[in-house]
């Protein structure tokens, strides 16, 4: 008779490698960033002609932030540096994220990449997404006979 | 320095029975980071969408409170699609140690961040009084 043992049986080495490159993905994608999943937060809002993205990027040098846009995603790329320590001086208290940070979002429709705006402002930067052409609702007027 | 007892957290909603309370208005607590050196104190706060006007500072007694308001993102013509409430309003105060000049203590604005610097007083050495015979 041969019998496994059971916590050999119980034991999926699959499963266990599918786990471990998980972990490792997550290391990887993580990277020095002390962020959240969902950073920076955003806001959408959506009208006929496109949408209006904002996102709160307090201290992030302006320059340093990548919007790319293909079909109807958008991805915001950047980098918040860490507050300088110089010698002599001590941290109390760091609450403050800081590292690279990246999010992509899929709007409803195709954007039309060439008329994309973006600005900051005050630590908010504020996407404007005008719809593709041929995303917009074309009106066909119905003749009578 | 020590943070005070802020109230301004976000508000709870099932910390007692009896009905959830509405709060009048939600203030939220800024992050920050806090440093000190051999002369001075730094505070660092994060006010996404605040603006210089549109932040105060103030210094009662001992404690210091920053009091931030930014303007609400409503864009006109647009309906909200996706992600939460941003923040408008936020409050956060400290208690001052007697070692920092009041009235040296400096504030800038930049990228929805302020910058506090709280001088050390010079005057903080102890002082000798000496005893003489009466």
């Amino acid at each position: 008779m041969i019998q496994g043992n059971a916590a050999m049986r119980g034991w999926d080495p699959f499963r266990e490698i599918e786990r471990m490159q998980a972990e490792f993905s997550n290391l990887f994608a993580r990277g020095n960033d002390s962020y959240a999943p969902g950073h920076p937060p955003v806001n959408v809002w959506t009208s006929d002609d496109g949408a209006l993205l904002s996102a709160e990027v307090p201290g992030v040098d302006p320059e340093k932030i990548d919007v790319s846009v293909v079909g109807d995603t958008v991805t915001i790329s950047g980098s918040r540096a860490l507050e300088e320590s110089a010698p002599g001086v001590e941290f109390l208290r760091r609450e403050r994220g800081h590292g690279d940070f990246q999010r992509s979002l899929r709007l409803p429709f195709k954007v039309d990449p060439e008329q994309v705006e973006a600005r900051c402002k005050d630590g908010i930067l504020w996407l404007t997404l005008p719809k593709a052409r041929e995303a917009r609702a074309r009106k066909i007027e119905v003749l009578a006979h | 320095m020590n943070e005070t007892n802020p109230q301004a957290t976000e508000p709870r909603t099932t910390e007692s029975a009896g009905p959830e309370k509405t709060p009048s208005r939600v203030v939220h607590v800024p992050r920050v980071d806090v440093a000190e050196s051999k002369d001075s104190f730094l505070v660092v706060a994060d006010l996404p969408g605040v603006s210089q006007e549109d932040v105060e500072v103030t210094v009662e007694k001992n404690v210091l409170t920053i009091a931030a308001r930014a303007e609400a993102r409503v864009p006109e013509g647009y309906e909200h699609r996706f992600g939460g409430r941003a923040p408008v309003e936020w409050r956060r105060s400290f208690t001052l140690g007697d070692a920092i000049d009041r009235e040296a203590i400096a504030a800038t604005m930049k990228n929805g961040i302020l910058r506090l610097t709280l001088p050390k007083a010079s005057r903080v050495l102890p002082r000798r009084i000496s005893v003489r015979a009466a």
